[in-house]
């Protein structure tokens, strides 16, 4: 997951190990990600993992907040489907 | 002294649609009528709601009771604060609980009242736009109500959608930035357009909100938006035409998209002193036509645009080539007069930005550079080379989020040993090109 944020993002200079699971992405301190780069994410993990992402959903601030919680909502989502189907 | 309607719309049709509810125009003006009888007293208000439909009532609420909006170039509330202050510690209204607003705002569902159309004196400020200056001030672009009422006319006369065909509307760009209030907020107040007022953004949103209409439907969106949207497997049908701003749009992109959703696409050039100028159809003619409200004073590639609501003519940031065309003007976009570039909506200085970024602690030397302007692929985003021995990325990174827009951090910032300064110490663009493809070929060793 954090190579794909770092593929989608443009941000090669960072180590994917670098970006640690709970650090929040999307202020001026942690990768200071912005709304345009939410919904590059939302398309990458869509076309690779099937799971979209949802403006509406009241979740979707806590999902985007750090790369471990958008990790287990796209585990989650798998899962879901799995057993669902 | 001459008053304008604020919803100069039969009272029956639809306004909006707000989740699976139909709210009429009688509905959107008695929700006008009775948060203006709520609102905190005051010359001026700061809207920081965030739900389309709370944030439209809102607005016109504050015309209903001649109170001028404030539209913050950024807006969250430290920001909002700040400019509170500037005017007279004006109160902030907001729609979410946890901001720092004064007043929370909340429309009830169903709610009566009087339900026929607030008016509003044509002289009064409407509203002030506040944009993020190159300079760090931010500066005021004031609306009449009369400009705004004028505006709106225009765009419904421009917009192709049969004005008395009932249509729906749905938008990814925010109310309260200049393009989505002209587009998503002003137009459905006097075009028969039913306005979708749900979080639209991510591309499974947009789906679902065209979904719901069962008539042709209006999309109010941006170039960024629109290549999300290319994924999405099996699009409406319902889309009837696509309205694009903020960033011009290329003919590859113009081409899937139309493809993708069987619409045309209809492209909006504007500035953020007066608003949406121009049109034109990407597909069939890459030239731009100024709205005919316009007077335009053509000179040599650069452009001042007149208009009687404006107090003086406004020259264009960008240079063009004027084309006779019959009985009028076509103007082909030449490219940017001055170093401002634009992103996400947001106009800086290249020059400014580099100045900030040399000013960070432990940078020796660096330049901000515009992949495009060098003819790298477009990432929508600018790149940094930088000297500072002992740093990384990551700091400079941080420390240039304290010190810009995010949108303007650059991605990838790149250490370098120097950079290849000639005599005089100018960075040339070949030599930056050259030092940029060394960098990318040994990044693929």
């Amino acid at each position: 997951m954090a190579r794909l944020i770092i593929d989608v993002l443009n941000i090669d200079d960072v180590d994917p190990v670098e970006i640690e699971p709970d650090a929040i992405m999307f202020d001026d301190t942690g990768l200071g990600l912005d709304s345009i780069d939410a919904l590059e994410i939302a398309v990458a993990i869509a076309e690779q993992y099937d799971v979209h992402i949802s403006a509406e959903d009241e979740a979707t601030k806590e999902i985007f907040a750090t790369l471990a919680n958008l990790t287990a909502h796209v585990i989650e989502e798998n899962r879901t489907r799995q057993t669902g189907s | 002294m001459s008053a304008i309607p604020l919803v100069p719309r039969i009272a029956s049709e639809a306004f909006a649609r707000r989740g699976n509810k139909r709210i009429s125009v009688a509905q959107f003006c008695a929700d006008i009528q009775a948060l203006a009888q709520t609102l905190p007293a005051g010359d001026f208000i700061i809207n920081l709601c965030q739900n389309r439909y709370t944030f439209t009532v809102a607005f016109f609420a504050a015309l209903a009771n001649h109170q001028t909006n404030l539209l913050p170039a950024k807006r969250d509330t430290a920001d909002a604060r700040t400019l509170a202050q500037r005017f007279g510690a004006c109160p902030i209204i907001s729609d979410q609980g946890g901001d720092d607003a004064d007043v929370r705002v909340a429309i009830e569902p169903g709610g009566h009242g009087e339900t026929t159309s607030p008016s509003c004196n044509a002289d009064h400020v409407a509203a002030i736009a506040f944009t993020s200056g190159s300079t760090g001030e931010p500066q005021a672009h004031p609306k009449s109500w009369r400009m705004l009422d004028t505006w709106r006319q225009v765009h419904q006369r421009y917009l192709p959608v049969d004005p008395h065909v009932p249509a729906g509307l749905v938008a990814t760009v925010p109310s309260w930035h200049m393009y989505g209030l002209e587009w998503a907020m002003l137009l459905p107040t006097i075009a028969p357009l039913t306005l979708h007022c749900g979080a639209d953004f991510y591309p499974q949103d947009v789906v679902r909100a065209v979904s719901e209409f069962s008539q042709p439907t209006v999309l109010v969106s941006t170039p960024v938006h629109l290549r999300a949207l290319r994924q999405v497997p099996s699009p409406p049908s319902n889309v009837a035409t696509i309205v694009c701003a903020t960033a011009p749009l290329d003919a590859s992109l113009t081409t899937q998209i139309e493809a993708h959703f069987d619409a045309r696409i209809f492209e909006i050039y504007g500035c953020s002193e007066i608003g949406s100028l121009a049109s034109r159809f990407p597909a069939t003619n890459p030239n731009w036509e100024f709205f005919d409200c316009f007077d335009i004073a053509y000179n040599n590639g650069a452009i001042a645009v007149s208009h009687r609501e404006l107090p003086d003519p406004v020259t264009l940031a960008d240079h063009f080539n004027r084309l006779d065309h019959g009985d009028g003007h076509q103007y082909e976009l030449i490219g940017r007069t001055s170093d401002i570039i634009k992103i996400g909506g947001k106009r800086e200085s290249l020059a400014n930005l580099t100045h900030l970024l040399m000013d960070v602690d432990g940078v020796d030397d660096a330049v901000i550079y515009e992949p495009a302007a060098l003819h790298l692929p477009d990432t929508g985003r600018l790149g940094a080379l930088v000297v500072a021995p002992g740093m990384n990325s990551r700091a400079i990174r941080a420390a240039l989020a304290q010190r810009m827009d995010t949108a303007f951090v650059p991605r990838p910032i790149r250490l370098v040993d120097a950079l290849p300064r000639d005599r005089t110490s100018k960075l040339k663009r070949g030599e930056l090109r050259k030092l940029l493809a060394q960098i990318e070929r040994s990044d693929h060793v």
